[in-house]
């Protein structure tokens, strides 16, 4: 029996799952299995070559599998190891609690091993989240320009950072996007600032560690879909407007940002191939700054960021290449 | 902007915990309980799919023809 299924590993929501499945419906892929974040999985069977998951009334073989999509998510076995209770040694249970965690993670990471050795893979389960000055760093390696950048905690480093010019300050991990309908009914966002002089002058000598960057000064935002090799780049002309001018995720929702199709140099192309092959994704989304002295500025890669916008801008109709891509 | 984004007030106690980034904060009051469906509502044309896809009884979802169609 030839492997004929495609599987795609997702949330409930994603809006691009679905599509891509309507475009492998399309062109005539009928054995399609969509594994969201949530699913319960039955039984789960694993050796040193293959696996076997078995949810409802499905089955998934990995002999079956011809193509996978990490799309989002990779907590699967979570539930497969749940908290435990013991009557009059808290400590043990915990303890064994504590270790089923990483007992997940492991497993986790060899299924995701099994998956990525033997089927051809769109993503990468474990790299959806990237540390931000580590690939910087990669991107420098593969010939790209980057901003620099300082991870300090005194006003006396800040101090030298802010001799560069214009400097900005954004979380190394994620920013906050937090919408609270617990408690406050209240959503929290935050963005990427700049370090003003006034704001400076009223930090203590020490402060909690900071990720600080030199603002290069921009002529316009670049937004690249990278999909094994190929790209597809929208121009952001975020610079004129105030409200967008340092993040245009502050969206002028009365005068919004003209986004036209952009084509990246051949040389920016090469090195973000380069960096991809380096990180061992082949998918993702790059943020470039075109600055006033015409150079590329990497920014950062988004592994699992929305394409939709730039898809439907553009009209890429990247939905119908990643499903060319999964179908092979 | 939104202009529903107001910049949360944090004392000089409170700013001292605080690493750069989130010295300034944004925020805005949520929809209701029951529009929370705020994707939903923003792309109305997926609405039906969207539903479809949430409320399925099978998480895993083999799509072709039986969930989505």
């Amino acid at each position: 029996m030839t492997a004929n299924t495609i599987l795609i590993f997702s949330n409930d929501t994603d809006i691009s799952t679905t599509e891509v499945m309507r475009w492998l419906e399309h062109i005539g892929e009928k054995n399609v299995i969509r594994l969201n974040t949530s699913a319960p999985i039955e039984r789960i069977h694993m050796d040193d070559d293959s696996f076997e998951l078995v949810f409802s009334d499905q089955t998934i073989l990995s002999k079956d599998l011809k193509s996978i999509w990490f799309r989002r998510g990779n907590a699967w076995f979570d539930g497969l190891l749940q908290k435990v209770t013991l009557t009059g040694r808290p400590s043990l249970a915990q303890g064994i609690s504590d270790i089923y965690v990483e007992e997940a993670r492991r497993t986790r990471e060899y299924f995701h091993f099994l998956l990525t050795r033997n089927v051809r893979s769109l993503g990468h389960p474990a790299k959806y989240d990237l540390n931000k000055p580590i690939v910087l760093a990669l991107a420098r390696d593969a010939g790209l320009r980057t901003p620099r950048f300082s991870i300090l905690n005194t006003k006396q480093q800040l101090q030298k950072c802010m001799a560069w010019g214009q400097t900005i300050t954004k979380p190394v991990s994620n920013g906050l996007y937090l919408w609270d309908f617990k408690c406050e009914q209240t959503a929290y966002f935050s963005y990427t600032e700049r370090v003003h002089e006034n704001s400076f002058e009223q930090l203590p000598e020490r402060f909690p560690m900071s990720f600080v960057q030199e603002e290069i000064e921009k002529d316009f935002e670049v937004r690249t879909f990278f999909l094994d090799g190929e790209v597809y780049s929208m121009a952001i002309l975020s610079q004129e407007d105030a409200t967008t001018s340092v993040d245009f995720r502050k969206y002028n929702w009365e005068n919004p940002n003209r986004m036209v199709p952009f084509e990246i140099p051949p040389c920016v192309v090469e090195s973000s191939r380069t960096l991809f092959k380096s990180i061992g994704l082949n998918t993702g989304s790059l943020d470039f700054i075109v600055g006033k002295d015409g150079d590329f500025y990497f920014l950062e890669i988004n592994p699992i960021g929305q394409y939709e916008w730039v898809s439907r801008i553009c009209n890429y109709q990247l939905d119908r290449k990643i499903a060319h891509w999964l179908a092979g | 902007m939104d202009p529903q984004l107001t910049i949360v007030s944090f004392t000089p106690e409170e700013l001292s915990q605080l690493s750069l980034c989130f010295q300034t904060v944004y925020t805005k009051p949520t929809p209701p309980a029951k529009s929370q469906e705020r994707t939903l509502k923003f792309l109305p044309r997926y609405s039906e799919r969207l539903r479809m896809t949430v409320a399925s009884p099978l998480p895993i979802s083999k799509i072709l023809g039986e969930v989505i169609s």
